[in-house]
């Protein structure tokens, strides 16, 4: 394998080859040891949280690969292409300012101009359910692959959290027409606005990443996330502001949205700074448990293959 | 010198049948490592052994092959090596970088052409973006889909998808340890010569395992073989015992099976049975046959042809006698007619027979026998697949030209 030969003149003037045999030890370069037992990953932390992020470290490419390869995917057999991406925000908007005019719908009096208040609480809220949704849908997607293949799931979940935030992005785009229309200039406070919005992104994720691999093994979870979602969405002042009393108005208030809701318009509207405090809150919570959400993905991946087949 | 790279211990691995007791069992499996403790070693309702006590070790160089009957646990063995699963007792070690030709053309999305999915394909094994790039070219020109390359995948034929697949993988692993799944070489015979070479070179520098049904790649290839039977291995150092117990276990089972036998008697022949005489019957010796006709009148001259077939049905061998000038005539009553067949050049295995007899000069069947019986045959010499293997020759010269 790993030999030298050496060729030198004999007396007789003749060539002469002998084979040399290198140094085991400096033909062997430090290989990697990895070791599988029955023994509980989490009995060593420290082991545990310097794999996660030498996975993250060695599989960042894959997603970006992976966002790239799903959002190419997506609009190359379309016609009207990444115009898709921007009706949806457009026309929740439009329809819910026709029912409001045509007094179909009536909702109470907001201290900025409805439309603006709308689009504002759909962007949040649709965010949010593709951030609750994009885990499940990715594992789902990556299943042929990590089932076979020894590929974080991780991967192919940050794939599809990162694709929610693009929209995100492009839905927060669509905003600007809309201020520009209205004639409002957002105060000094939508500086703070990355908090908010990394808040709703920690809480939308962390709840996702809980349901992923219960979703994969009781397809209960599947059918029920979209039902109670779509719901869910008319106990927080999504389209209405918060009522001030009744069994709705404590409903709304304890709702973990509606401080993001509320603060994302407040920051960039009228700039009160009354819902910061509890967004905060959220965002260290769940940013807590999302940390605990990936280790524990980690954990019980193992588990997961097993039972998903072979 | 050669270092061990693969290091198995007393691995188990258990499963459950049921359902939801399955994915129940999950649930739990996973709390239990959650909070740090080991799940339970002792089977629980409705679980069995899929894999249990293997024990093995490879080193570089060296190819270890994995047979056994399907279902025997050898793909939980390699998901196992893989990591894709923990398991409940013993120690997997492994050094260096795992690779293996297993899923190919994972990560592929129709709609992309087929060097966009190059790309993914090998993101998800682990490679940066500019690795792949420096490889793409080598791994277009080793698949030899032209331009074909630029067509999204979903017009490619499952050859063209798993010829791109094989190029992806086989350009761009650099194992010490390579895992093959029964998958050696696909596609056409042009493209299977080079995987076979690719695999070859792969090979030569790691440590392999390889699992497949068959046995003449495991013959050319491996150094050692781990016969799988129900979760448990049997450890071989000489492939061809490993190969024999193989078949051994497939004849018991698959030939023996008289649901194939066709017995079938036209008038004036009322019983005839079939016996293989020789007991050990061996590769390059005689094989005697014996048949005892009982008939209700005279027959005349008659023609009997004996055939042999492997495990997969197909013809290997046949004696027909009236090509080798026997003359043998039937007569009223009971006779037994002994055919001995010398020399045998049938590789070692198991094999299942047909006896058919005619009237001479015609094709009108007496004795329609198909597939009733089997016969092992022992050689010494190492099978190439089941192709007869002719004895090598102790008369040779060699000519230096000058």
């Amino acid at each position: 394998m790993f030999a030298v030969v050496v060729c030198f003149h004999d007396s007789q003037g003749d060539e002469v080859h002998l084979p040399v045999m290198l140094n085991p030890k400096e033909q062997q370069k430090a290989l990697k040891e990895v070791v599988y037992n029955a023994e509980s990953v989490v009995a060593n932390p420290a082991q545990l949280v310097s794999d996660i992020f030498a996975e993250i470290i060695a599989f960042r490419g894959l997603i970006w690969i992976l966002f790239l390869r799903d959002l190419k995917a997506q609009f190359r057999q379309s016609y009207l292409g990444y115009i898709w991406l921007f009706l949806p925000p457009v026309l929740t908007t439009g329809v819910w300012l026709f029912l409001n005019s045509q007094k179909v719908m009536v909702v109470a009096e907001t201290n900025i101009p409805y439309p603006l208040f709308v689009i504002i609480g759909s962007v949040v809220w649709q965010t949010f359910v593709k951030l609750i949704q994009a885990p499940m849908a990715s594992f789902e997607q990556g299943r042929p692959v990590f089932m076979k293949l020894k590929v974080p799931p991780m991967a192919f979940i940050a794939a599809g959290t990162a694709r929610a935030l693009f929209d995100f992005a492009i839905y927060a785009a669509v905003l600007i027409p809309v201020f520009i229309v209205f004639r409002t200039m957002p105060p000094w406070t939508v500086l703070l606005l990355p908090i908010v919005v990394l808040s709703m992104v920690s809480m939308g994720t962390v709840i996702g990443l809980l349901l992923a691999p219960f979703g994969s093994l009781y397809t209960d979870l599947k059918i029920a996330v979209p039902i109670v979602l779509s719901f869910l969405m008319y106990l927080a002042p999504v389209v209405y502001p918060p009522p001030q009393s009744g069994l709705a108005g404590v409903v709304v208030a304890y709702n973990p949205m509606t401080p993001i809701l509320m603060c994302t318009r407040d920051l960039l509207t009228t700039g009160a700074l009354d819902f910061l405090p509890s967004t905060v809150v959220i965002l260290v919570c769940s940013g807590l448990l999302s940390v605990m959400g990936i280790v524990g993905l980690k954990v019980t991946m193992p588990h997961l293959v097993a039972r998903m087949g072979m | 010198m050669t270092e061990k790279l693969i290091e198995v211990e007393n691995v188990g691995k258990k499963f459950c049948r049921d359902l939801k007791k399955s994915l129940w069992y999950g649930v739990k499996d996973s709390a239990s490592d959650l909070l740090g403790k080991r799940p339970p070693t002792c089977l629980r309702e409705g679980e069995f052994w899929a894999n249990d006590g293997i024990s093995f070790e490879v080193s570089r160089g060296e190819c270890l092959g994995l047979i056994g009957r399907n279902g025997a646990g050898k793909t939980t063995l390699l998901k196992m090596l893989s990591g894709l699963i923990k398991p409940d007792h013993g120690e997997i070690k492994m050094k260096g970088q795992i690779g293996g030709l297993i899923a190919l053309g994972a990560g592929f999305n129709p709609i992309l052409s087929g060097r966009e999915n190059i790309f993914v394909n090998g993101s998800i094994m682990g490679l940066s973006r500019k690795q792949i790039a420096d490889k793409v070219d080598e791994i277009v020109d080793f698949a030899e889909l032209g331009q074909f390359i630029d067509t999204p995948v979903r017009n490619y034929s499952s050859g063209m998808n798993v010829r791109l697949g094989f190029a992806i993988a086989a350009s761009l692993i650099r194992p010490d340890v390579l895992l093959l799944d029964e998958v050696l070489a696909v596609g056409d015979a042009g493209f299977r010569a080079r995987c076979y070479s690719r695999v070859h070179k792969l090979m030569s520098t790691s440590a392999v395992i390889l699992v497949s049904h068959t046995m003449g790649f495991i013959g050319q290839c491996c150094s050692n073989v781990g016969l799988m039977t129900h979760g448990k291995m049997e450890f071989f150092e000489d492939v061809s015992a490993g190969i024999r117990a193989y078949d051994e276990q497939n004849a018991t089972t698959d030939l023996a099976n008289n649901d194939r036998a066709v017995r079938q008697l036209y008038a004036p022949v009322t019983r005839a049975d079939v016996r293989i005489l020789t007991e050990e019957v061996v590769y390059g010796e005689g094989l005697e046959i014996e048949i005892e006709v009982k008939s209700e009148e005279d027959v005349g001259a008659v023609g009997i042809s004996f055939v042999a077939y492997d495990h997969s049905e197909k013809p290997v061998m046949c004696w027909h006698s009236s090509q080798n000038e026997a003359e043998i005539g039937i007569k009223q009553g009971t006779q037994s007619v002994r055919i001995r067949i010398s020399p045998l050049l049938l590789g070692s295995g198991t094999y299942s027979y047909t006896l058919n007899m005619s009237r001479k000069g015609s094709i009108e069947h007496l004795i329609w026998y198909h597939h009733i019986g089997t016969m092992t045959v022992t050689s010494p010499y190492r099978p190439v697949g089941q192709i007869p293997y002719l004895p090598h020759t102790n008369d040779f010269d060699v000519f230096y030209h000058p």
